[in-house]
């Protein structure tokens, strides 16, 4: 049961009982109020009986009608006053009659003896003595019964103030019991599982969050335990899930430190493939040098002695030494990509473009080549790849023209607008010319090292311009593809991210 | 023209460098006296005059090569121009070498240019023809015991 109920059960009773007991205990005092009431009237009762013998001495002795009047006056009096009296007990109201059938025969005598006064004759001396003496002896009676009554009502008075003594004592009793019950309650229901609260919460405080109070009455604080064993469930959870986060903290500041050492292992490992592509490529340079020196002098010196054809043979190798070198210097920027990549910063792909036309004046005034550019976006990348790129891509189309018609390349975004937003947002350039194109099958092929798809006798180049390409887009996290026909032109495209969320780049 | 007074000191430790180099002054008909060292140790040693050389004059201009056995150029650049005795002896480096380092090093140390050796000969020749007509023709040297003032101007 709640702890609210019984607190107003246990008012209602105590209440009650108040009541029952201020009732009882009013009750009481009022009887005894009554019986003294009861008793003062008697006691007056006896006064005036002896006032009527008083009055009736006087008149036996006087026997004057005043006397007699006084008499009558006292009696009637008398008797009024007795009937006043409201008895409440049988023994009071027999005694009361009695005193009545006293108060009668008194009167009875009393008027035989005023009939034999108001006789002719003159009564007889015994007679006077007789009636005088029934006088005296129902007088007798009467105070000697209204003695008994005063004596009875006293009696019961002091039984009455007993009774009502008890009475106080027993409620006084009672309340304390209710008082001792109602402090046992609160013990018991609220003061033993609120101390058993503060216990559990203390050994709870100490950090120990898998106790349970475990009240589980039905009350208020059965409530608040469960209540508070709610909130402890929830305190744990909570407690885990932080203890969980600082776990991923850590493991992640973990990983980072990991990242952060496994970066500065790339970027020596670059910088020492870097050394050694540069070593490797300027060792290799060196024994080409000399042949392509010597072999110019032989030619220059012994040109005669060697005769046309062995001057032929002299410009063969020497021809072979230049495209080694070339090779060697293609091989070297192909792997600078990596080694020599830089930072991303906002690049403007019309400044780039305008740098790369620049630089090839010369290839685009001689092949009479004709460039459309049109609006480029800024994207996040390494500038100078990203010109090395542009470069590669218009000065093939510029080499890869047809015979008989001029080069015109358009470099245009080709960015699709329209897609899901929350995707990584994308740069699409493309470079498309009017040339002699290829076989779309070889689309992927051209990307490769060194993959030509024409002899050298129509066109020059190593084969390293579009790995090259290819190499870059994917350092910056893009790819670059082609499309054509032979005999249509192609479509060079190359999609990169518009932004990175690193500005470091990718040293990768 | 060029002044042929002007001698020229070059350290290479490749024979056929110097092979080619020496046929290209022949093609240039650079006329000068040019002395070889093969190392860093011999030209120093050349320099200041010891051992075997004692007997020599310093050079007025100085072709240097960067990798070299021994003591390699960058080494013996760095002596040269802390030398108070050797630190006006204008110096060329004429190297293999396009490596962004060396040419800021070189630089930063005092030397006056910087070649990369070209790859054919018929460069080689350009070039050498190059540093006749400036090294040899513009330029103003110190006057030094061998090359007295008067001796040498400009356009003779």
């Amino acid at each position: 049961m709640r702890i609210a109920i019984k607190f107003r059960i246990v008012t209602l009773l105590a209440v009650l009982l108040a009541t029952l007991v201020a009732f009882v205990l009013i009750g009481a005092f009022n009887r005894v109020h009554d019986q003294i009431g009861r008793l003062r009237q008697t006691d007056r009762f006896l006064k005036s009986v002896f006032e009527l013998k008083v009055v009736t001495e006087d008149y036996l002795e006087t026997g004057l009608p005043r006397a007699n009047a006084q008499w009558h006056a006292k009696s009637a009096t008398l008797l009024g006053q007795l009937r006043e009296i409201a008895f409440n007990t049988d023994e009071q109201r027999a005694l009361a009659r009695r005193i009545q059938a006293n108060h009668t025969s008194l009167g009875r005598t009393f008027r035989e003896i005023e009939t034999t006064a108001a006789g002719d004759a003159t009564p007889e001396a015994v007679m006077i003595r007789r009636l005088t003496a029934n006088l005296d002896v129902a007088l007798l009676a009467m105070t000697s019964s209204a003695n008994q009554l005063l004596e009875v009502i006293y009696r019961d008075l002091v039984k009455g103030q007993r009774i009502a003594t008890t009475v106080a004592a027993f409620s006084s009793i009672a309340m304390l019991g209710m008082i001792v019950a109602l402090g046992a309650m609160i013990r018991r229901g609220a003061l033993r599982p609120l101390q058993r609260l503060q216990r559990d919460t203390a050994i709870i405080g100490e950090g120990n969050l898998d106790y349970r109070v475990g009240y589980d009455a039905d009350d208020e604080l059965g409530d608040l335990s469960r209540a508070f064993d709610g909130m402890l469930t929830r305190l744990k959870r909570v407690t885990a899930s932080r203890d969980e986060l600082n776990r991923e903290v850590a493991e992640r500041r973990r990983v980072e430190t990991e990242l952060r050492t496994t970066l500065t292992a790339l970027e020596q490992s670059n910088r020492d493939l870097e050394q050694f592509a540069y070593s490797a490529s300027h060792d290799l340079q060196e024994p080409l040098r000399k042949v392509a020196a010597f072999g110019s002098l032989l030619k220059k010196e012994y040109a005669d002695a060697i005769g046309e054809q062995g001057n032929q043979y002299v410009s063969i190798m020497c021809d072979a030494t230049g495209r080694m070198q070339k090779l060697i210097s293609a091989l070297l920027s192909y792997s600078r990509v990596t080694t020599r990549g830089k930072a991303f910063v906002p690049v403007d792909l019309n400044d780039a473009v305008a740098t790369v036309l620049s630089d090839l004046e010369t290839r685009i005034s001689e092949t009479k080549g004709d460039i459309v550019v049109g609006r480029l976006p800024t994207i996040q990348a390494d500038p100078a790849q990203i010109r090395q790129l542009l470069q590669n891509l218009i000065a093939n189309a510029l080499k890869f023209h047809k015979p008989d018609e001029a080069p015109r390349v358009q470099v245009y975004d080709d960015s699709i607008v329209e897609g899901d937003p929350s995707a990584m947002p994308l740069c699409r350039i493309s470079v498309e010319d009017n040339g002699i194109g290829f076989e779309q099958k070889y689309a992927d092929r051209i990307f490769g090292i060194f993959q030509r798809l024409h002899t050298r006798r129509e066109y020059s180049g190593t084969g390293i311009g579009l790995a090259v390409c290819r190499r870059i887009a994917e350092r910056h996290g893009g790819c670059v593809a082609a499309v054509s026909a032979p005999g249509n032109g192609a479509r060079f495209t190359f999609t990169l991210p518009l932004a990175r969320d690193t500005s470091q780049g990718d040293k990768t | 023209m060029n002044c042929v007074a002007i001698s020229i000191l070059m350290a290479e430790d490749d024979i056929e460098d110097q092979l080619l180099v020496k046929k290209a002054f022949k093609e240039a008909r650079v006329l000068n006296g040019l002395t070889i060292v093969n190392d860093g140790e011999e030209l120093m040693a050349y320099l200041r005059g010891e051992g075997d050389y004692a007997s020599a004059t310093k050079p007025d201009l100085l072709l240097l090569d960067l990798n070299m056995p021994r003591k390699d150029g960058r080494e013996a650049l760095e002596e040269i121009k802390s030398d108070p005795e050797l630190r006006h002896i204008p110096v060329v480096i004429l190297t293999t070498s396009d490596a962004d380092e060396d040419i800021l090093r070189s630089y930063n140390m005092g030397a006056n240019s910087y070649i990369q050796k070209p790859v054919t000969f018929e460069k080689m020749v350009e070039v050498v023809e190059a540093i006749g007509q400036y090294w040899l023709g513009v330029v103003k040297f110190p006057c030094t015991e061998h090359n007295p003032p008067g001796r040498c101007e400009s356009g003779t």
